[in-house]
């Protein structure tokens, strides 16, 4: 028997969303074995078939089951619904072009909420798997200025340790991951790049995390510094490296070049406390044997490197902990108060995101604003063309309150409509949630450092997006529901044109609904002409055929004394490298997402012995020779920098054009001095080495190409500025890839030392462009589908308009009018519909565009391009949703209207 | 009495109990259904069906052994009750009666 097969993914995704308590194990086992029956008899395709009608037939099955629970009394209820969503169904199948359109739109809201939430809810809400009693634990964060909240030196966190009362213990880790070399494991015998994390004996126990195999780092490895060579490996290494190998435990792995024992594996999906990924985790102990560059970083109250943690000891709350450890922090202050001054300590509940919740907090609070609107929006087109339906059926509804229906039975039956139009958009919508969702789960290998979030869809997304579909049925059904059970019945059935009033509000929703849609088409617009004009614009450097390679010499051993030898030997192999053209070294690469800053002082003229003179925040990019030529940015004036700039000449630097321009206004900027600010008092003289300015380089940009153009840089030479974390960038003669060449001759170089991250610089710009590609894909979506439901909506008024006007048609064509005339009526109503809809909307488009031009780079106040085109795309929808009822309009025979009822 | 009254669906649910020799479980009576009846059976519906005449009282069910073809899970088998083979013979009863009298009037 085929048994390997498993049933279809999406069916067994909606069997595991089915509440079944007790039953589902027996459930789940039936479904399985009639799976592989039918897949032996009728095939693979019928198998799958019935095994998801199945499962759907599982949900009428408890439904059916419950109501009968309910007895008899609730059974006239259940039947008035399903008579509703019958009739429902009917409406909508009837009328294909507004169900999909409709339930698309609300797809794409209810959608694009779905995954924010998931987002926060991962960021914020979800402690870290694997974690006993998360809501015990609390962050430790230390401060030197209000809103801070940072992490701690290793003396601190011993003093802190020693003197909490109201912490059972309290635990310390890496701030940042640290990037490390691993060598000799399994089959794989190939230096690799990992991420571990140091963290203290009494780590693991405090969180309450059991390991998956072995054991895990404990307070019997102690914490004198080199004491412990040994190493816990994630779970994710150890299914990667070791092939779930059991043997794994207890053997050698050389880390940076030196032995540790591995002695467990952490559990499945273990990281810590945070989001990053962490591959290894080693004790705090053996800090300055895996980074030479670590010296002090155990013994110096200065050297704040690591986040600290503690779990509440039993009926103590977080407000006390904070409490006392806002005293212990003066104590410290008062023990020590050169390095501590100002020193403040803050207690949190734990959070995935220590520190940083602030930035985060805003960041997803602006992506909700952005997708409630979009929401909103969606909300008001699909009400706007209920409300033009619910007119339409003024009879059908007049006659049902004729023949003795209630009011609320009738509002139960159109609300019954709505939501059945939304749970078909929320099924949509999910459905784009989870293809979103993996989407941003799909961003993040890219990252720089590699994150760990489970961004699942659980029961709480889930909860989220029913939640939200019902609402928003409930606003946007409502309105026209209650409009159209009004109806008089009189007036009605003896068809005199209905109420001006309702067919104000109508007016008012297509009006609102072509206003709403024009803006998002307008911005959506308005990204893709920016992003095209990003791939357009002459960035200042050219960034084809360029592979760049980021490497950190600290993993392999060096410091900033032998890695200057090491680099050079490095960039003359490099050089010799085949299909390489030029080739240099920085220490970031242009147009990436990441971008140093300095602040700089510039002094005032004639002063370049430092007093007191302007200060400036560049971008700050250390450089080797031939930085400017690999990118073949040309130099305006002066000199590119030369081996002969080394530590002991003179300090030089080469600044932007922008920067030359904002720092000496129309005079020439070689020969200038500036200095970097020391962080000093504000004013106050720079203490720094003047730096010779040598040459002027054409503007380039820096940071994300959209945004902001010739922020002033300054470049400085690699030799006097040296530093072991450095990006190689080199132009290769036809574009060929690179990146394994030089992964190889780095290998050969020294065995420690892995390649961090290598793509061309083509793919590192493409990555800082993603937000804005994500937002201009998803308002166009969302505006071309409100379009098309404007479209509907106007339809809907005009149809209603001719229907109405039928008799009056009639007679002014008895009367001798001519169709021209009759062409204006019918137009002219729906057309000044659209057109004051546009006018509003092209009025709003305006303002966004004005708030967009500020950070999108390229885009002027109001772009006539996507203005005219959206208001022509906007006209002929108008006048196709027009045809059909002037047609009809025109085809009235006089005599026939005059009898129509 | 409440549980006299049974629907064809579950009359044809109960002979499919009583069909098979060893106690069957679900997946079996569907099979059995849909062989006899040349119609789709959904799975809900049997679960539903069975789930009425237990809390009738005219099957009982326990847990069999687990089977690999249903991943190491035990099943649930059914067996007919004393009163519901009273149902069905009396369903059988007044159905045998009618076709007489149809058959008698040709």
């Amino acid at each position: 028997m085929p048994a390997g097969r498993r049933p279809p993914r999406l069916g067994r995704w909606l069997l595991a969303l089915r509440r079944l308590e007790d039953r589902r194990a027996e459930v789940e086992a039936d479904l399985l074995e009639s799976y592989r029956l039918r897949e032996t008899s009728s095939g693979r395709r019928v198998a799958q078939w019935r095994y998801f009608t199945d499962v759907m037939s599982l949900y009428t099955w408890r439904l059916n089951a419950s109501s009968e629970n309910a007895g008899g009394r609730r059974l006239g209820w259940v039947d008035d619904a399903k008579r509703d969503l019958r009739h429902a169904a009917r409406l909508l199948w009837r009328d294909p072009l507004f169900a999909v359109t409709a339930s698309l739109s609300l797809a794409i809201g209810i959608g694009a909420n779905t995954t924010v939430f998931t987002l926060a809810d991962a960021l914020l809400f979800t402690p870290a798997p694997g974690l006993a009693a998360p809501q015990r634990l609390v962050d430790i964060g230390s401060s030197r200025s209000p809103g801070r909240f940072g992490p701690s030196s290793y003396p601190n966190y011993l003093d802190i340790r020693q003197r909490t009362t109201t912490l059972d213990g309290v635990y310390a880790y890496s701030r940042f991951p640290v990037s490390v070399t691993l060598a000799g494991f399994g089959s794989d015998s190939a230096t690799a790049s990992v991420f571990a994390s140091l963290v203290t004996p009494n780590y693991f126990p405090l969180l309450g995390a059991v390991p998956a195999t072995g054991r895990l780092i404990s307070p019997a490895d102690g914490e004198a510094p080199g004491a412990s060579p040994v190493v816990v490996i994630s779970y994710r290494t150890w299914v990667r490296r070791f092939d779930r190998d059991p043997g794994a435990v207890g053997r050698s792995l050389t880390i940076n070049g030196h032995p540790f024992t591995v002695v467990g594996v952490a559990a499945d999906g273990f990281r810590g406390t945070g989001i990053r990924a962490i591959d290894l985790w080693l004790p705090i102990g053996m800090a300055a044997t895996i980074g030479p560059q670590a010296d002090g970083v155990l013994s110096h109250r200065g050297e704040e490197r690591f986040l600290l943690g503690g779990r509440l000891k039993p009926a103590t709350t977080v407000a006390q902990a904070a409490a006392e450890m806002d005293a212990l922090g003066r104590t410290l202050e008062r023990d020590a108060v050169a390095q501590n001054r100002n020193l403040r300590l803050q207690v949190l509940a734990l959070s995935p995101t220590p520190g940083t919740r602030g930035p985060v907090v805003a960041l997803l609070a602006l992506l909700v604003m952005v997708v409630a609107t979009i929401l909103t929006v969606a909300c008001a087109n699909v009400a706007g063309v209920l409300l033009a339906r619910a007119t339409a059926r003024r009879k059908e509804m007049a006659l049902r309150l004729a023949i003795g229906a209630g009011r609320s039975r009738l509002i139960r039956q159109l609300l019954t409509e709505s939501l059945l139009l939304f749970v078909l958009g929320g099924t949509a919508g999910l459905l784009l949630a989870r293809g979103l969702t993996s989407a941003v789960a799909g961003v993040m290998p890219a990252l720089p450092f590699p994150v760990d979030l489970s961004l699942s869809l659980n029961m709480r997304a889930l909860a989220f997006t029913c939640g939200m579909s019902g609402l928003a049925a409930l606003l946007c059904g409502l309105a026209p529901a209650l409009q159209s059970s009004k109806a008089d019945v009189m007036s009605v059935l003896r068809n005199e044109p209905g109420l001006s009033g309702r067919l104000r509000l109508r007016q008012a929703f297509v009006v609102g609904q072509v206003a709403l849609s024009i803006v998002l088409v307008i911005v959506a617009g308005l990204f893709g002409r920016a992003l095209r004009r990003a791939a357009t614009v002459d960035p200042g450097f050219d960034s084809h055929a360029v592979e760049i390679a980021s490497v950190d010499l600290s993993q392999a051993g060096y410091t900033t004394a032998t890695g200057r030898t090491f680099t050079q030997q490095m960039m003359n192999r490099l050089r010799a490298l085949r299909d390489i053209q030029d080739v240099t070294l920085a220490s970031g690469a242009p147009g990436g997402v990441e971008v140093q800053r300095e602040t700089i002082d510039v002094p005032a003229e004639g002063s370049a012995d430092g007093s007191r003179g302007r200060t400036f925040v560049v971008d700050w990019t250390i450089v080797a020779p031939a930085y400017f030529s690999t990118l073949r940015t040309p130099l305006a004036s002066g000199r590119d920098f030369t081996s002969a700039d080394r530590a002991g000449t003179p300090p030089v630097a080469i600044v932007s054009e922008a920067a030359a321009r904002q720092f000496w206004p129309g005079q020439e900027a070689l020969g200038k001095y500036l200095r970097v600010a020391t962080s000093g008092t504000a004013g106050a003289p720079s203490t720094a080495p003047p730096l010779l300015v040598v040459g002027v380089a054409r503007d380039m940009q820096l940071t994300t190409v959209v945004d902001g153009q010739g922020r002033p840089s300054v470049y400085v030479p690699l030799e006097q500025h040296f530093q072991t974390n450095l990006t190689i960038l080199a132009r290769t003669t036809h574009g060929q890839r690179v990146a394994e060449g030089i992964r190889l001759l780095l290998r050969s170089m020294n065995p420690n030392l892995a390649v961090l991250t290598a793509q061309t610089l083509d793919e590192s710009i493409a990555l800082g462009l993603t937000p804005q590609r994500v937002a201009a894909s998803l308002s166009g979506t969302l505006g071309l589908v409100g379009l098309l439901l404007a479209g509907i909506g106007v339809y809907g008024v005009t149809a209603y308009t001719v229907t109405r006007r039928t008799r009056e048609i009639g007679i002014r064509l008895a009367l001798g009018a001519r169709r021209a005339d009759v062409v204006r009526l019918v137009l002219g109503h729906g057309l000044s519909l659209m057109l004051i809809g546009s006018m509003i909307g092209l009025t709003l488009a305006a303002f966004v565009n004005q708030l967009l031009a500020g950070f999108l780079f390229g885009i002027p106040p109001i772009d006539p391009v996507t203005f005219t085109a959206t208001t022509l795309l906007f006209v002929a929808i108008g006048l196709a949703a027009c045809y059909r009822p002037l047609r009809r309009a025109m085809r009235i025979n006089p005599t026939q209207a005059l009898r129509y009822e | 009495m409440k549980g006299d009254q049974i629907g064809e669906f579950e009359e044809l649910l109960l002979l499919a109990v009583l069909a098979m020799v060893e106690p069957p479980a679900v997946v079996a009576i569907r099979q059995h259904l849909e062989g006899v009846t040349s119609r789709r059976v959904s799975l809900g519906a049997v679960y539903a069906g069975l789930d009425r005449l237990e809390r009738k009282g005219l099957v009982t069910s326990s847990f069999g052994d687990a089977t690999p073809a249903r991943g190491g899970k035990r099943k649930r088998l059914f067996e007919i009750t004393r009163n519901g083979r009273r149902t069905a013979e009396a369903v059988r009863r007044v159905r045998n009666a009618m076709w007489k009298i149809i058959e008698d009037r040709r």
